[in-house]
C-alpha cells in the first residue's frame, strides 16, 4: 500500500500501562485504617499496544469505555508515564514533554478545556499566541482561515459561557490548532454535539489534515466521524489491539453480509420472504433484509422474480453494528 | 415548624454519608475555638479590661459570636446561597408555586447540621464565661441575655432577607454575603472598641455587631429593661419590613418574568 | 548561548503579558465581587487596631508600641497582606480536579507561570481602589511613617521578599493536591497559626513568649510582620538586614522544597493520571 513506504510519525512498542488503584472499603473504621495501610489492587488499562502511523494519515481509535483508548492518548501526548514499553512521536519520546514535542502536537480531550470561562475565547487564543511564539501576521491568518472553516464570525468576542456546547467546542479546536500542530490526538472532539455540528467540525478536520499534511489520531463514540475521516481504524478492547486496518477491510471479514433495501407495489407478507435472510424491517411495502454476502445475488434474483419490486439496492450494514460485533464477540480478524 | 423539622432530617442523613466531612468540621470548629482562646490570651496578657471589658464577658461576647455564625452558616447560608442562581435560571418558580410560604422556603430550606457544632461551641464559650463571672447571673441577666439574643438573630435575619431579596433587581450579587461576613467579623469584640463611624455603621446600617454586644452585656447586667423593649421593637419592625420587602421583591419578580 | 537566553526571556514575557490581559479581562467580569473582596481584606487590620488601640489608651505604650505606632502598624498591615496574599493552592486543586492541569502541560509554557501571573495580575489591578482607600486610610488616622526615600525603598524591598516568600509558601501547600484533594485544609491551618504568631493578630513583640517561638519556627514573621516593623520604623539597621537575609534564605528554601515537590508530585500525576 502506498501509505505504508511514508515517513512514520507514531511509532508505538508493546505500550503497557498499570494503575495502581486503593481498594476502597466501606465504613468508617475501615475508611480510617486505610489512611494508614492502604490496599491496592492492579488496573491493567494498556497491555502491550503496538502499531505505527505514517505521516498525514487520519486514524480512528476505537473500543468501548475503559478500552484504554484514553490512556493511550495520554502517553502518547505525554501526560502518561508508561509502566513499559515504547513510543515515539515525531522522533521523541512523549513523556520526556521536550519544548520540541510540545510545540508540534497538541491534545483536545472533549469537555476538559483549555478555554476560559468568563472572558471571550479570543483571550485564551492571545495567550497561546504568546505561549507558542506565533508571530503577528501567522497568528492573524491562521485565525482567519478558522474562523472561516468553523463559522465562528462574532463569537470571538463573547464571554466563552454564553457560547452553546459545539460553538465551544470549536473555539476549542481553535485555541489547541493555533500553533499548527503536526500531530492531532483528538479525543471524543464531537461528544454531545448536534449532527450539525458534528458535520462541521469533521470537516474541519479533514481540511485541515489535508491543508497541513498533519498525522491525527480521533477516538469518537459516534461512528459517523469515523466513516467519514478515518480511512484505517485501530480497534482496542481490554487494553490490547484486536483490529488493525482499513475500515473497509473491517467491514468486510466481519461483516459478512449486506442489507438489501427493497421498495414495493404492494404490501407483502413475511411469509412470502421465507428463507430470504433476516427481516430487518418491513413496512408500508418498504423491505429491509439481512443477507449473507455470498447469498446475495441469489436472493436478489429472487426477489426480483417473486415480488412486485419497484426499486432495490444493495448496502454495507451500518458501520454502528459491525464495531458493536466486533466487542460483542471479541473478533481476532 | 413540621417543615423546618423535616429540612433538618435529611441534612442530617446528608451529613451522616459524609463522616469524614463530619469530623473534617468538628476539628476545624475546635481550632477555631482555639484560635479564639489564643486571641483572647494575647489582649488579656496586657490588660485586664478591654474598653471596661473583663476577660470573661470577652469570652461571652465570643460564644454569642459564634452561636449567631452558627445559625447563619447552618441555616441561613446554606438556603438563600442558591438563590442567585435560581434567579438567573428561572427555576425559583418551583419555590414560589409551592404550597407554603415563599419567604419561609428560601430562608430554612437547607439545613447544614454539621454547621450547628458552631452553636454548640457558643453556648459551651457563654456558659464558660458565666461560670467565671464573679457576680452572680440572675434570672433577669439570663433572660436578658436569651431576649437580646432572640431580637438580634431576628434583626439579622431581616438583614439577611432584605440583601437577598435584592436579586430580584441585580441579578449578579453573588458576593453581596461577603459584605456580611466582613462586618460580622467585627462583632467577635465589644463595640465600643471602635472608631465613631464604623460602630455607626454596625449599629444601625449593618446591625451585625449588636448581635454579640447586647446579649453579652445582657448577661454582664448592663442592659436595662427599657433597652430590652426597644431592642424588641427595633427586631419587630425590621422582622415587618424585610417581609414587606421579599413580597414586594417577589411581586416584582413575578411580573417581571411572566 | 546569550541569544537563546533572550529569546527564552522574551518568550516568558511575551507569555506573562497575554496571562496578566487575560486575568484582567476575567477580573473585569467579576469586578463587583474582587471589590467586596478587597474591602474583605481590610476587616483584620482594622477591628485590630481597635482593640489594641483601646488596650493602649488605658495601659499605655506596650514594648515600645505608643498608639500613633499601634495605628502606622495596622495601617501599614493592610498595605501587606494585600501584597503578600496567595490562594494558588485553592486555584491549582481545581486545576487537577477539572483536568485542565492536563491541558496546561501539554504545552510548552511551565504551568506554575500562569499561577504567578494571576497573582500578579490581581494585585496590580486592585490597585485601581486600594490606592483610594489607603490614602482615605492614611489621611483618617494620620499614622506617623517614616517616609525618607531610603526607608521606602527598603520597605518596598522587605514587601517584594515577603510576597515572593508567602507566594513559595503556598505554592508548597498547593502541591499537596497531587496527592489529596484536601490540600486547602493544611494551608488553613497553617494559615490560622501564622496569623496568631506572625503578626497578624498582634506585633509580634506583643505576643507571648511562647507564641514568640513558634513564630521563630515558621515563615510567617518574615511574610507579615517584618515587612510592617521594617514599613514603620521599627527596626534598626542590623536588625532589618539580619531580617532580609532571613527572609531571602526561606525564599531559597521554599524554592528548592516547592521544585522538589513539583517534580515528585508531576511523577506521581504522570503516573496515575487525573
Amino acid at each position: 500500500m502506498a501509505g505504508m513506504s511514508r515517513e512514520i510519525d507514531i511509532r508505538v512498542r508493546e505500550l503497557t500501562k498499570h494503575y495502581k488503584v486503593p481498594v476502597r472499603e466501606g465504613g468508617f473504621r475501615a475508611s480510617v485504617a486505610s489512611l494508614f495501610r492502604r490496599k491496592y489492587r492492579i488496573v491493567e488499562a494498556v497491555k502491550g499496544v503496538s502499531f505505527d502511523i505514517a505521516r498525514g494519515e487520519i486514524v480512528g481509535f476505537l473500543g468501548p469505555n475503559g478500552a484504554g483508548k484514553t490512556t493511550t492518548l495520554k502517553m502518547l501526548s505525554g501526560l502518561l508515564h508508561p509502566t513499559s514499553g515504547e513510543a515515539q512521536v515525531l522522533g521523541h519520546v512523549p513523556w520526556k514533554r521536550e519544548a520540541g514535542f510540545l510545540r508540534r502536537m497538541t491534545l483536545v480531550m472533549g469537555q476538559k478545556n483549555q478555554l476560559v470561562w468568563d472572558v471571550p475565547a479570543m483571550d485564551t487564543f492571545l495567550v497561546n499566541q504568546a505561549i507558542y511564539g506565533i508571530p503577528e501576521r501567522e497568528f492573524r491568518e491562521t485565525l482567519a482561515e478558522f474562523t472561516e472553516l468553523l463559522g465562528l464570525e462574532g463569537l470571538l468576542q463573547k464571554p466563552v459561557r454564553n457560547l452553546s456546547l459545539g460553538e465551544r467546542m470549536k473555539c476549542e479546536l481553535v485555541a489547541a490548532l493555533l500553533h499548527k500542530p503536526r500531530i492531532l490526538f483528538l479525543d471524543e472532539p464531537t461528544l454531545g454535539l448536534d449532527v450539525t455540528m458534528q458535520n462541521r467540525i469533521r470537516e474541519f478536520i479533514r481540511v485541515y489534515n489535508q491543508r497541513y499534511g498533519a498525522t491525527v489520531l480521533l477516538t469518537s463514540h459516534y461512528m459517523a466521524d469515523i466513516a467519514a475521516l478515518c480511512r484505517r481504524v485501530i480497534i482496542i478492547h481490554h487494553g490490547r489491539v484486536m483490529f488493525d486496518g482499513e475500515l473497509s477491510r473491517l467491514v468486510g471479514s466481519i461483516a459478512p453480509f449486506k442489507v438489501l433495501h427493497v421498495a414495493l407495489d404492494r404490501a407483502v407478507s413475511p411469509e412470502d420472504l421465507d428463507g430470504m435472510g433476516e427481516v430487518l424491517a418491513l413496512d408500508e411495502g418498504k423491505l429491509a433484509l439481512k443477507v449473507p454476502k455470498d447469498r446475495t445475488p441469489e436472493v436478489t434474483s429472487r426477489l426480483l422474480a417473486e415480488l412486485p419490486v419497484l426499486d432495490l439496492s444493495v448496502e454495507d450494514p451500518p458501520i454502528e453494528d459491525v464495531i458493536e460485533q466486533v466487542f460483542e464477540q471479541g473478533v481476532e480478524v | 415548624m413540621r417543615l423546618l423539622g423535616v429540612f433538618f432530617k435529611i441534612s442530617f442523613q446528608d451529613d451522616a454519608a459524609y463522616r469524614g466531612e463530619f469530623w473534617m468540621r468538628l476539628a476545624a470548629t475546635l481550632y477555631s475555638l482555639a484560635g479564639a482562646f489564643v486571641g483572647i490570651w494575647i489582649f488579656f496578657s496586657h490588660t485586664d479590661r478591654i474598653a471596661g471589658w473583663t476577660v470573661d464577658e470577652v469570652v461571652i461576647l465570643l460564644g454569642a459570636f459564634h452561636i449567631v455564625a452558627g445559625v447563619i452558616r447552618t441555616v441561613l447560608g446554606p438556603s438563600f446561597e442558591r438563590i442567585v442562581e435560581e434567579v438567573r435560571e428561572g427555576t425559583l418558580d418551583f419555590v414560589l408555586t409551592k404550597p407554603a410560604s415563599s419567604q419561609f422556603l428560601v430562608s430554612f430550606r437547607r439545613i447544614v447540621s454539621a454547621a450547628a457544632m458552631e452553636c454548640l461551641m457558643g453556648a459551651g464559650l457563654v456558659g464558660y464565661g458565666i461560670s467565671r463571672l464573679s457576680q452572680q447571673t440572675g434570672l433577669y441577666t439570663a433572660f436578658a441575655f436569651a431576649f437580646a439574643l432572640a431580637c438580634g438573630l431576628a434583626v439579622l435575619y431581616s438583614f439577611w432577607l432584605f440583601l437577598n431579596t435584592l436579586v430580584f433587581w441585580f441579578v449578579r450579587i453573588d458576593n453581596v454575603t461577603q459584605i456580611f461576613w466582613a462586618l460580622f467579623e467585627a462583632g467577635r469584640y465589644p463595640l465600643d472598641i471602635y472608631p465613631g463611624w464604623l460602630r455607626v455603621l454596625v449599629t444601625y446600617i449593618v446591625p451585625v455587631g449588636v448581635v454579640t454586644t447586647f446579649p453579652a452585656q445582657g448577661i454582664a447586667g448592663r442592659l436595662a429593661p427599657a433597652s430590652l423593649l426597644w431592642y424588641a421593637a427595633a427586631a419587630a419592625l425590621s422582622l415587618y419590613i424585610s417581609s414587606r420587602f421579599w413580597r414586594f421583591g417577589v411581586a416584582h419578580y413575578t411580573s417581571a418574568s411572566s | 548561548m546569550i541569544a537563546g537566553a533572550l529569546r527564552a526571556v522574551a518568550g516568558l514575557w511575551r507569555g506573562y503579558k497575554a496571562l496578566l490581559h487575560l486575568t484582567w479581562s476575567e477580573m473585569l467580569q467579576y469586578r463587583a465581587a474582587v471589590f467586596i473582596w478587597t474591602l474583605w481584606s481590610l476587616a483584620g487590620p482594622i477591628i485590630h487596631l481597635s482593640v489594641w488601640s483601646s488596650i493602649v489608651a488605658a495601659e499605655g505604650a506596650l514594648a515600645g508600641y505608643d498608639r500613633g505606632a499601634i495605628v502606622a502598624y495596622f495601617v501599614v498591615q493592610s498595605v501587606v497582606y494585600h501584597f503578600t496574599g496567595a490562594w494558588q493552592v485553592w486555584d491549582f486543586s481545581y486545576l487537577i480536579r477539572t483536568g485542565r492541569l492536563s491541558a496546561r502541560l501539554v504545552k510548552p509554557f511551565d504551568p506554575s507561570h500562569h499561577l504567578v501571573a494571576s497573582n500578579v495580575a490581581f494585585k496590580l489591578m486592585n490597585l485601581v481602589w486600594l490606592i483610594p482607600i489607603w490614602t482615605g486610610m492614611y489621611l483618617y488616622f494620620r499614622p506617623e511613617l517614616p517616609l525618607g526615600v531610603g526607608s521606602v525603598l527598603t520597605f518596598l524591598l522587605a514587601l517584594l521578599l515577603a510576597s515572593v516568600l508567602l507566594f513559595l509558601w503556598n505554592q508548597c501547600f498547593a502541591m499537596i493536591a497531587f496527592w489529596t484533594v484536601r490540600a486547602s485544609a493544611f494551608y488553613e491551618f497553617a494559615d490560622a497559626l501564622g496569623y496568631m504568631v506572625g503578626g497578624g493578630i498582634a506585633p509580634v513583640a506583643l505576643i507571648p513568649p511562647a507564641l514568640q517561638s513558634i513564630s521563630r519556627a515558621l515563615p510567617y514573621y518574615y511574610g507579615v510582620g517584618f515587612p510592617i516593623e521594617v514599613g514603620i520604623g521599627a527596626l534598626d539597621g542590623a536588625a532589618v538586614r539580619a531580617g532580609l537575609w532571613a527572609s531571602a534564605l526561606w525564599i531559597a528554601a521554599l524554592f528548592v522544597i516547592y521544585r522538589l515537590l513539583w517534580r515528585w508530585g508531576l511523577k506521581r500525576f504522570s503516573a496515575v493520571g487525573a
